[in-house]
């Protein structure tokens, strides 16, 4: 049987650490515990991009997530009511790039195309929905 | 708790920041502030000590990869010690040890700048 969870919570960065403990207690035991960190970094990572640039600052939105696993893959699903944002459209960035440039963004994005398996997008009637898939190690 | 970061000065000139907490986007600004505050003193021999840091997120790597220019440009570097083996992980598998140098404690990453 699939195990399902879910949280909602307000679109600021105060919310982050509650939202990461939320997903590793929600994942122990139906994940690999290598991948629930790294996982645990991704969904932070998108969560982190819709807090910072998502909304305009005041105001009052929330990050929707909902977790399902079963015995092949860890799906997590994220909806915002954000500025659209289709990750697949973004390469990630080269490292050296980024030393060279002295940036001290865009590693999100590069961070959550090599651990997640699957990332699926759609913009749907003003939401942006996020899905991002961890195959379960057998 | 969220992120303390404290600053020792340890042989040769070398500067250890410790960390405590975790490292995300409402917190990486207090890494960025020391390492920032330690430039401008032209303190450029870094380690970054992760021995109490349970959580890294980019916005954390982020804020030590911007100043690896400006530190190396000055006859300094930043480097990493005593990494949880979890985020020590994701460090390897997104390749930022192509970039930053990591040692398993900080007096090793002390000591390494004398080599």
């Amino acid at each position: 049987m699939p195990k399902q969870f879910s949280i909602e919570a307000a679109a600021d960065p105060q919310n982050l650490k509650a939202i990461r403990g939320f997903f590793t207690e929600a994942a122990r035991g139906n994940l690999a515990q290598e991948d629930i960190y790294s996982m645990e970094v991704c969904l932070n990572e998108i969560c982190e991009n819709i807090v910072r640039h998502g909304y305009e600052e005041g105001e009052q939105e929330t990050i929707n997530i909902k977790m399902r696993f079963d015995e092949n893959s860890a799906r997590i699903t994220i909806t915002d009511r954000g500025k659209p944002f289709n990750i697949l459209e973004y390469d990630p960035i080269d490292l050296r790039t980024i030393v060279r440039k002295g940036i001290k963004g865009k590693l999100g994005i590069r961070t959550i195309k090599t651990i997640c398996d699957r990332i699926y997008y759609k913009r749907l009637k003003g939401k942006n929905q996020l899905v991002l898939i961890k195959k379960r190690k057998k | 708790m969220s992120l303390t970061v404290t600053e020792k000065q340890s042989a040769g000139g070398v500067y250890i920041l410790e960390m405590k907490g975790f490292i995300d986007t409402s917190t990486s600004s207090a890494l960025e502030d020391a390492i920032k505050k330690l430039h401008g003193e032209n303190k450029t021999k870094i380690v970054i000590d992760l021995a109490g840091t349970e959580f890294v997120s980019s916005a954390g790597w982020g804020a030590m990869v911007a100043y690896l220019k400006k530190v190396r440009a000055n006859g300094g570097d930043i480097r990493l010690s005593a990494m949880p083996e979890k985020v020590e992980k994701v460090f390897r598998l997104m390749e930022f040890d192509s970039l930053i140098t990591a040692f398993p404690t900080a007096e090793e990453a002390v000591k390494s700048f004398a080599a």
